[in-house]
């Protein structure tokens, strides 16, 4: 209750304007039902709880992405953008075109910025959110630069309110900073549901909401389908559960309710 | 003070200043013999390069009077000449059109060599309806204006060096009597070209007008520009933009007339001092709105603060539209969301700031090696139609084979392997120790047969006890391509 008040004061201090857009539900019910979707027309942060676990944080923000992506009109190839910063892209890679395909983007929508400091990411993430073509701007400096303030989150969280565009601020090599964002999900990398022959399976990220300005926080483990491009709980009981049902065969039991609600049909060979 | 060059060991003078000319030295004599017959004297080797990147520069700097100007002499004539002999430049300027902007010929003339001799220049101005005539007026005689039809009796007295011919020629023509231009302008023409060859009455016809003639000026000429000169110069980069929004308005005019669309511009910024700084910018989308091409000017120069140095000021600026493409009234549709065009313009105004090729896109290419599947290239030089990406092989519901992110360059690391050609059960990456808790592999990426180039490698998708999944590979098949086969991380997984 007394977030929702606050919630409105927040709304009517400008950058509630945000509410005005749609969101895009991450397909897992504990994080919709927290955050209410992924808000378009705000910032996002995506942070790494640790140097190691950049990579997930990668992969979570591009799963956010994939997510933003799906929801375009068809017709033109949906593009997104990726702003990254010359140290990110020597600490962690160029992105991977076959990579991004096998995680359900479309690597020829991509458009990649290469910046050399924290300003010019910012710069260019400015011209990116109100250039309305981007369905998701991935914005990806590096460390915790003094330019990446809270008037600069600020700036980039009112003019992604005005065009309706995302942006998703992926902090790699950095901490959890005070910004003028929507939500802050603080990411590790989590072991995988193996699938027959044990070999890794398809990500799974442990996700932590530490900040969510609709509601509660909270913490879960999502798992990120690549074929239907969208999250779904990844605990160990629900793979369980999931396995036992396959081994009955349909018809033969009710299918446990919190599957129903993301209507998810998962495929084993 | 002399300027000496080396030639096969010995070391000669090739620019003599007017001191030393009068104590009697003259270019090609050998720097010993002037200090022994002038001993006091200055020398100093020459640099050529620097000589030309001056001479570009003052080429530049003539822009202010025409568009078309270029340097004379730099390839045909110089670059054979034995390095004794000095090489003889000359910058030539077609100021057709332009004269009467500064009161004619004369006035223009005037103005140009007080500002040079202002500059620390000495020079000679020839003006003449060919060039041949300018350059014989400008180099051998005494300068100044040679008017219509006044070409011949202008160029009898001079000698018949004057009509730029190497100087074999002028020798071989000296020997037989032939010295000065009215020696051969009446003579009869096949003897001559018999033995000298065609060039003494090419060069005659093109300085008399009978035969034309065109040199390639320096700088392309752009199809629209505009400039504004100041009395007094102008420093302020506010100044200069507001100068540069105007002189934008008469072009998106011009533009609008012409019906085109500006895709390159260049902002040249003259210098009190001669210097000349030009500015370039581009547009990927054209263009013929003042707002848009000043907005992607004042990024660039935004990106070149500090780097721009005012000096005294600038005393001229203008704006050449360097390359237009026909554009029509509907592919102009300004209602500002047409997708492409906004596409552009995001790449335009990002691409002044951080430079266009810091903007990229993915590409695919037809190669198994997995760092040449797929590259990023410039957001301009990719294909307009989208490109497509090979199928994805993975059957639904198999994770993804291969990561999100490919480093650079594989990284070594160290492992420990329960068999040696199988998965590490241990390895350090990044100081960090990783206890592998599954692994899949191995793919094998042999190098492609016709680059015959490096090791076999084995791929292994692997997942560590915290749940952190990485690419990697081993290179070298164990046992028939190596005994220690290193270990190196490729890619991360999502």
């Amino acid at each position: 209750m007394l977030r929702q008040t606050i919630h409105r004061l927040e709304g009517g201090g400008g950058v509630g304007q945000a509410d005005a857009w749609s969101t895009v539900p991450f397909g897992h019910a504990g994080a919709d039902r927290a955050t209410g979707g992924i808000a378009c027309g705000a910032l996002h942060d995506v942070v790494p709880a640790g140097a190691p676990d950049l990579a997930a944080a990668t992969g979570f923000a591009l799963s956010m992405a994939a997510r933003l992506l799906g929801t375009r009109p068809t017709g033109r190839r949906p593009l997104w953008l990726w702003i990254r910063q010359d140290m990110a892209r020597r600490e962690a890679g160029e992105p991977y075109g076959p990579g991004l395909a096998g995680l359900g983007l479309d690597p020829a929508g991509l458009v990649s910025v290469l910046a050399t400091d924290t300003e010019d990411v910012l710069r260019a993430a400015e011209e990116g959110l109100k250039a309305r073509v981007f369905a998701a701007v991935l914005i990806e400096p590096w460390g915790n630069d003094k330019a990446l303030d809270l008037t600069a989150t600020r700036r980039l969280a009112l003019i992604a309110g005005e065009t309706g565009a995302t942006g998703l601020l992926l902090r790699s090599g950095g901490m959890e900073m005070p910004g003028s964002v929507a939500t802050r999900w603080c990411i590790r990398a989590a072991p995988s549901r193996t699938p027959a022959g044990g070999h890794p399976g398809a990500p799974v990220y442990d996700a932590e909401l530490t900040r969510n300005r609709r509601g509660m926080t909270g913490r879960w483990s999502m798992e990120w389908n690549c074929d239907d491009r969208r999250f779904e709980p990844a605990s160990a009981d629900q793979g369980r559960a999931l396995s036992r049902r396959l081994a009955a065969g349909p018809g033969d039991r009710a299918a446990p309710p919190a599957r129903q609600e993301t209507g998810a049909v998962i495929a084993f060979r | 003070m002399v300027l000496t060059s080396r030639e096969r060991g010995a070391v000669r003078l090739l620019h003599v200043d007017a001191a030393a000319r009068a104590a009697g030295l003259q270019p090609g004599l050998g720097l010993a013999d002037a200090r022994a017959s002038c001993p006091q004297i200055d020398a100093r080797e020459a640099d050529t390069e620097a000589d030309a990147m001056l001479l570009a520069a003052l080429c530049d700097w003539v822009q202010r009077y025409t568009p078309l100007a270029g340097i004379h002499g730099d390839l045909e004539q110089n670059i054979n000449k034995p390095n004794s002999e000095p090489p003889e430049y000359a910058l030539v300027l077609d100021i057709t059109g332009c004269a009467h902007l500064f009161d004619g010929e004369e006035g223009l003339a005037s103005d140009l060599a007080h500002r040079l001799e202002r500059q620390g220049f000495t020079l000679r101005i020839g003006i003449a309806s060919t060039i041949g005539a300018a350059y014989a007026r400008a180099r051998y005689g005494r300068g100044g204006l040679i008017g219509r039809g006044e070409e011949r009796d202008a160029l009898v007295g001079l000698p018949l060096a004057a009509l730029r011919l190497d100087a074999q020629t002028v020798d071989g023509l000296a020997r037989t009597g032939l010295k000065r231009i009215g020696d051969i302008i009446d003579a009869p023409r096949a003897p001559l070209t018999a033995r000298f060859g065609p060039m003494p009455f090419v060069r005659l016809d093109q300085a008399l007008g009978r035969a034309g003639e065109s040199f390639s000026p320096r700088l392309p000429v752009a199809p629209f520009r505009a400039e504004r000169r100041f009395f007094e110069p102008v420093i302020r980069q506010e100044d200069i933009r507001t100068v540069a929004m105007s002189l934008l308005r008469h072009l998106a005019q011009a533009l609008e007339e012409a019906g085109s669309g500006a895709l390159r511009l260049c902002l040249s910024l003259f210098r009190v001092d001669g210097a000349v700084r030009h500015v370039e910018a581009g547009l990927s989308w054209p263009s013929r709105e003042a707002e848009a091409m000043h907005d992607i000017l004042c990024r660039r120069l935004d990106a070149l603060d500090g780097d721009i140095d005012a000096g005294f000021g600038f005393d001229c600026i203008a704006i050449a539209i360097v390359e237009v493409v026909r554009r029509d009234a509907e592919s102009l549709s300004l209602d500002g969301h047409d997708p492409v065009q906004e596409l552009s313009r995001f790449v335009d105004r990002v691409g002044a700031r951080i430079g266009q090729g810091r903007i990229t896109c993915l590409m695919p290419q037809a190669s198994h090696i997995p760092e040449r599947a797929a590259v990023l290239i410039p957001m301009q030089a990719s294909p307009a139609d989208p490109v497509a990406w090979p199928q994805d092989t993975r059957e639904s519901g198999d994770p993804p084979e291969r990561p999100v992110r490919l480093l650079t360059r594989p990284e070594p690391i160290e492992t420990m392997a329960s068999v040696p050609d199988g998965p590490p059960i241990r390895f350090r990456w990044r100081r960090m120790d990783h206890a592998v808790r599954r692994a899949e592999g191995p793919e094998r990426i042999a190098a492609e047969w016709w680059q015959a180039e490096g090791p076999t490698r084995d791929y292994f998708r692997v997942e560590d006890s915290e749940g952190r999944r990485f690419w990697m590979f081993r290179e070298g098949l164990y046992g028939r391509e190596t005994l220690h086969p290193h270990w190196y991380m490729h890619g991360l997984f999502a």
